[in-house]
């Protein structure tokens, strides 16, 4: 009887709950969007899927053999930076594009600093960042919904000319610039973005793989909420961040700028509030400091979509965001409940 | 219950002075006689509680200190277990017989400890301290782990004798605000306090608060915070702010002690958990072996993979079933690889995916991860940075961790680390 008796400090109950579970639920929060994304994109959806994920596996998988450490697929964390990675490149990007982009975020994004837990970007916007850097083109093509038209064209180096659609983001970005254009006649108006809410709901829109459908990414959202897989407060800073900017342009200008609703459902802000922003690695450990993160990363994606250069921004605040989280952690420090302790 | 025929009773019992054995190998001793004085302030002396022969004065497994010196007594035919005299206790009750000197001096004779774990000496409690003088006393109804059940029980059957202790405790102090705080679970303890100072003419201004059922209410800076709403100084105590808690077993053994003469030898204990074929309560006497308290409860199941003394959160992991219990021992639990959990039964840790689940779950809002980081690190001062100190040690930290960290473990090593390089311990 005794030799089984097991010894330990205490507590001796856990939650059984573990890094896995934790993934494995995010895994499942994914799932609704990429139903949706099967449902417009078809063949490509799964085909990109597959691949960044199979290859993010491999490639850790690989990194952990030639530096002898022990095998850690099973936290299921690079099998989540393939899917996230995939959702966030153009359905018509080439395979071989997708492979370089899964390699570079597990190699460079996650395990250079030494693996889950170490890296301070998100692997899988890095592996994205990547991609936008080396095939601009690519990134920025999209392909129509198969819903809309059945032959998706294949696009290859040689064929960028494919039949493509400007995303509602690039539609509101023409209206911004067209403030500038004097010639009525060339300039065009917000409204056009406003009108595309119901596309953008359901998600027959062009766009990033996996970030069409709102209502697939909120289902997914509120199942992570539910589960206890994150806390509110980075979803909810983000998201009301980025209305409160979205508002003031509106107010201002309601023909140059779409409306709130539009932002928060367009490009990539339902997929980074609920799935990237929240990769708790990457962001930081405290309350206090989860909101400054999340209303950064929800204020600088509407900077860059309102006056910068790119019509999407959420890759990029989130990148800048991750690289200060460790300031963020250091500046909210929590005081002891009874205050400072006087040692 | 049958009377153990052999009893180890530790020398150190409690927080504060070793005390000093005053028998001898084959002397007899009577239930009741005092075996171990204290000399010191910060101490309590220990009794038999059986009648028997001293068998020796031996070193024996001690369920925090590892070995320690015990007084082994081997108890004869003429002894019956210790009933309690709770029903001696009713509504013609007045604190006002018995004077602070002699309620302080009958609670230090009797041995008194808390008993709720944490094992302070209950006389230097309530002797009056004219430069922090205690404004409030709140009896710690809350069981302090899950699984434990003693001090439900203790409220339960021994109601009057609680509000008992409780007005000595006032009276000693000087003190008539005093609150009684109970978990919303246990509404029938509540009913049964209130019914029991409405029966008490002396205890009328005693109140009872309903407070939320969580873990750890049962901590005394959690329940001050949840009845008075004021925080205790970080890794201070609650005299600081003149608040005295008390756990209900002791308040008992006060009224006890302080009516009756009867030192403090038997406690109630809990022995429970599904490694347990027959969980329940035991009226149990100091020195008892765990062993011997677990066949009582019908013993092990043939999946118990580990016994704990104290609760699942706190308490220590026992190798050896010979321990005996002590005065703090309020439970025995024994837990299955099921309640455990998988990992945890392995030990195997992984990296820290700085979830912030760790600094949510803290209930004194300190940084667990940090802190344990700079520990693994031997980096006391960064740990101490993200003040260490304010630790309350109730494990929640590590419970929810996702990558299964012994958080508190680390916590508690580097509070030692940095005692030790203090030198307030010994190495
Ligand atoms: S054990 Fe962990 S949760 Fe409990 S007080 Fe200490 S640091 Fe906080
Ligand atoms: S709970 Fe565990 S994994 Fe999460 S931040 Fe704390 S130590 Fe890290």
């Amino acid at each position: 009887m005794l030799q089984n008796i097991k010894i330990s400090p205490s507590p001796h109950i856990s939650k059984h709950y573990s890094t896995s579970l934790i993934m494995l639920n995010v895994l499942i929060g994914l799932l609704p969007a990429f139903i949706a994304a099967v449902w417009y994109f078809r063949a490509r959806a799964v085909m990109l899927t597959l691949v960044c994920v199979a290859v993010c596996c491999l490639t850790e998988w690989l990194c952990n053999l030639t530096r002898s450490k022990p095998n850690s697929l099973g936290d299921l964390s690079a099998a989540i930076t393939g899917v996230i990675l995939a959702f966030s490149v153009p359905p018509a990007l080439p395979w071989w594009a997708a492979i370089i982009g899964s390699v570079f975020a597990i190699a460079v994004g996650k395990m250079v600093f030494g693996g889950l837990g170490a890296n301070v970007f998100n692997p899988a916007m890095i592996g994205r960042a990547f991609l936008t850097a080396s095939f601009g083109m690519m990134m920025t093509t999209w392909t129509v919904p198969a819903t809309i038209d059945k032959n998706m064209p294949e696009i290859s180096v040689k064929n960028t000319s494919a039949i493509t659609q400007a995303t509602p983001l690039a539609w509101s970005k023409q209206a911004i610039k067209s403030k500038k254009i004097e010639d009525v006649s060339k300039k065009v108006d917000a409204s056009i973005a406003n009108n595309m809410l119901k596309d953008l709901f359901f998600g027959q829109r062009g766009g990033c793989l996996g970030e069409t459908s709102s209502v697939a990414l909120i289902i997914g959202g509120i199942y992570l909420l539910l589960t206890g897989t994150i806390s509110i407060h980075i979803p909810l800073a983000v998201l009301l961040s980025a209305f409160v900017a979205s508002s003031i342009g509106y107010f201002m200008d309601s023909t140059a700028y779409a409306s709130p609703v539009f932002h928060l459902m367009s490009g990539g802000m339902l997929i980074g509030a609920f799935f990237i922003a929240t990769d708790p690695v990457t962001s930081p450990l405290t309350k206090k400091g989860m909101w400054i993160f999340g209303i950064g990363v929800g204020g600088l994606t509407m900077l860059i979509r309102m006056v910068g250069e790119y019509s999407e921004g959420m890759m990029f605040s989130v990148l800048l965001m991750n690289s200060i989280t460790p300031l963020i952690d250091k500046f909210c420090k929590i005081i002891p409940a009874g205050g400072k302790p006087n040692v | 219950m049958p009377v153990p025929k052999q009893l180890a009773i530790m020398l150190s019992q409690h927080i504060g002075a070793i005390c000093r054995p005053v028998v001898n190998k084959k002397d007899r001793v009577t239930a009741g006689q005092l075996i171990g004085s204290a000399d010191a302030f910060v101490s309590a002396p220990i009794h038999s509680p059986v009648n028997g022969t001293v068998k020796d004065i031996a070193l024996c497994s001690h369920p925090v200190l590892g070995r320690a010196e015990a007084v082994i007594i081997e108890s004869d035919e003429s002894n019956q277990s210790k009933q309690p005299c709770a029903d001696k206790f009713d509504g013609r009750f007045n604190p006002d017989k018995f004077t602070p000197e002699k309620i302080f001096n009958a609670v230090r004779n009797a041995g008194i400890v808390g008993m709720g774990g944490a094992g302070f000496p209950t006389s230097v409690k309530i002797k009056t301290n004219p430069s922090s003088p205690i404004r409030t006393i709140i009896i710690n109804g809350c069981e302090c782990e899950p699984f434990i059940t003693c001090d439900y029980r203790v409220m339960l059957e021994w109601t009057n004798q609680v509000v008992a202790g409780a007005l000595l405790i006032g009276k000693a102090l000087g003190c008539g605000d005093i609150y009684i705080g109970i978990e919303d679970n246990k509404p029938k303890a509540a009913d049964a306090f209130r019914e029991a100072i409405k029966n008490i003419p002396a205890a009328a201004g005693i109140e009872v608060v309903v407070v939320k059922t969580k873990y750890p209410q049962g901590g005394e800076k959690q329940l001050i915070k949840s009845i008075l709403g004021e925080d205790v100084p970080a890794g201070g105590i609650p005299p600081m702010i003149g608040v005295l808690v008390s756990n209900v077993a002791t308040a008992a053994a006060i009224a006890e002690a302080v009516v009756f003469d009867i030192p403090l030898t038997y406690r109630p204990v809990t022995v429970s958990g599904s490694g347990i074929k027959k969980p329940g309560n035991f009226y149990a006497p100091v020195g008892m072996a765990i062993g011997e308290l677990i066949e009582l409860a019908g013993g092990l199941t043939d999946d118990a993979a580990k016994v704990i003394l104290g609760g699942p959160m706190m308490g220590f992991a026992i190798a050896d079933l010979s321990t005996p219990i002590t005065k703090t021992s309020g439970a025995i639990i024994v837990l299955t690889e099921k309640e455990i959990g998988k990992a945890k039964m392995l030990g195997k840790e992984t990296a820290c995916i700085r979830c912030g689940r760790c600094i949510a779950s803290c209930p004194v809002n300190v940084n667990p991860t940090r802190i344990a980081h700079a520990v693994k690190h031997n980096l006391l001062e960064i740990a101490e940075d993200y003040y260490m100190s304010a630790c309350i040690e109730c494990g929640c930290c590590s419970y929810v961790c996702p990558a299964n960290i012994e958080l508190s473990g680390f916590i508690k090593t580097g509070k030692i680390l940095v005692a030790r390089q203090k030198k307030l311990m010994p190495k």
